[in-house]
């Protein structure tokens, strides 16, 4: 049996981007879910600025879309289901950006709702390229995780303890430093 | 060769041991899958829930009197009917959009005039995305939306040509200020010449929300029709242009005959 005592420390520092890529992504969208969650009709509006869905839509992704957001965003805060988490994150990030991108190419000047408010704003008020950046950032980090899901001080590890690996895929190394070694070959 | 069977006894206990603790890991794994999964469903339910009844509890909803098809409300004529074939010219507008106040001072009078002459008939839909800057500005929450319900409630009474009119009377030198309950509830009636029983009846309807459904309704079908600008005048589906885009030169005078003359040109184009 493996003595866990000896396995090699996990303060590594690629745990500690773990925890940065979970934290900034995970307290942007519970704040931005949060702001929006109370106030559907309001997001209803902000949505349908866009000019991109129709109404029905619009109130569907209302309705549902602040939930998730801050669901994503607890989930990766706590480190729990990390890699799902940030992939769900890095989705809704995709769609985000493609609604900017859209907005931007049409000419039409709205502010992008992402956190409360929205709607038409004067054309030299947008922020497009400031908001990709953003986005693209925080897709990035959430690349990360996909990635390499294991950080310091995560639920996954604390409920879960470390992957269990067998015998026969064991390549050699520990399998308590697994969790991390699987993404490690990716890279 | 005791020692071998030893050792691979060994490796298959040890790997049953971890296929066993693989298999529990899996299982906890999946219990707390589930149970996150089941707390956001049950939050996006209550959402959904907490928005249908937020809309329920409200009194019986009811349309305007003047209601059109299109969820538009019509200007009555003072007294004449309208001639065979008039044109009927339909207006969208937010009751917060400062583009609608300049075009109801400037074509209000006009527009009504010919009303009244019998040579148009008039419909107004009424928009609330403007909302939006009341949530930029942090006032008066939903001005357009709760603007647009007081002017439903005042068709109730009969008064619907009168309150529209004095709602961009008094529209806010500052867009995003908004309006408040007492302006609707209260001050607007009054200059719109709502009292007693009828400012009781509107008052209720106002503050029961009975006209909601009517209201969210004419946003949704503006949405659909496609109309994403305030104001728009048209007439059978066609846009009335009152100044050249480019050139900025003016083509509808703010005159009876000149905006009757511009209608037509519209309807035939």
């Amino acid at each position: 049996m493996t003595d866990l005592s000896a396995a090699p420390t996990r303060r590594d520092w690629k745990d500690w981007v773990g925890l940065i890529a979970r934290l900034v992504p995970g307290v942007v969208f519970v704040y931005a879910g949060a702001v929006k969650i109370f106030d559907v009709e309001g997001f209803r509006t902000d949505i349908l600025a866009y000019q991109l869905v129709s109404w029905d839509v619009a109130n569907v992704i209302a309705l549902v879309l602040p939930a998730l957001e801050i669901a994503a965003g607890l989930l990766l805060l706590g480190g729990l289901f990390t890699r799902w988490a940030a992939a769900a994150i890095f989705g809704m990030l995709l769609v985000f950006m493609g609604g900017i991108a859209w907005v931007w190419s049409q000419g039409i000047s709205i502010d992008c709702g992402c956190f409360g408010t929205g709607g038409e704003i004067d054309p030299s008020k947008t922020q497009y390229p400031q908001k990709m950046l953003e986005n693209l950032a925080m897709a990035c980090l959430c690349g990360w995780l996909m990635l390499r899901p294991g950080s310091l001080f995560s639920l996954d590890v604390a409920l879960f303890g470390l992957p269990v690996r067998l015998e026969d895929e064991d390549d050699g190394s520990s399998p308590a430093a697994a969790d991390g070694a699987a993404a490690a070959e990716k890279e | 060769m005791a020692n071998n069977s030893n050792l691979s006894k060994r490796a298959a206990l040890r790997q049953q041991q971890e296929q066993e603790d693989r298999r529990k890991r899996a299982q906890r794994m999946m219990w707390v899958g589930l149970g996150v999964v089941g707390v956001i469903v049950v939050v996006i339910v209550a959402i959904v829930l907490s928005q249908v009844f937020k809309s329920r509890v409200t009194a019986e909803q009811i349309n305007p009197p003047n209601a059109t098809d299109g969820k538009g409300i019509r200007i009555n004529s003072v007294g004449t009917q309208p001639v065979e074939g008039a044109p009927h010219v339909v207006v969208y507008e937010d009751y917060q959009c400062p583009g609608c106040a300049s075009y109801e001072t400037t074509y209000g009078p006009a527009f009504t005039q010919l009303v009244d002459e019998g040579k148009i008939t008039m419909e107004v839909r009424t928009a609330t995305f403007l909302n939006e800057v009341n949530k930029q500005s942090g006032m008066n929450k939903e001005s357009s939306t709760r603007a647009a319900r007081a002017a439903a409630a005042a068709d109730v009474v009969g008064k619907y040509r009168e309150y529209h009119e004095v709602v961009y009377k008094n529209q806010p030198k500052h867009e995003g200020t908004g309006y408040t309950d007492q302006q609707l509830r209260v001050d607007f009636p009054a200059q719109a010449g709502i009292t007693g029983d009828a400012l009781t009846q509107f008052q209720t309807l106002y503050d029961t929300g009975a006209m909601n459904t009517f209201t969210d309704a004419a946003a949704k079908a503006m949405y659909e029709n496609g109309v994403s600008e305030t104001p728009t005048y048209t007439v059978e589906g066609k846009k009335i242009v009152f100044a050249d885009k480019d050139s900025k030169q003016v083509l509808i005078e703010p005159n009876a005959e000149s905006v009757l003359k511009g209608i037509e040109t519209a309807k035939n184009s």
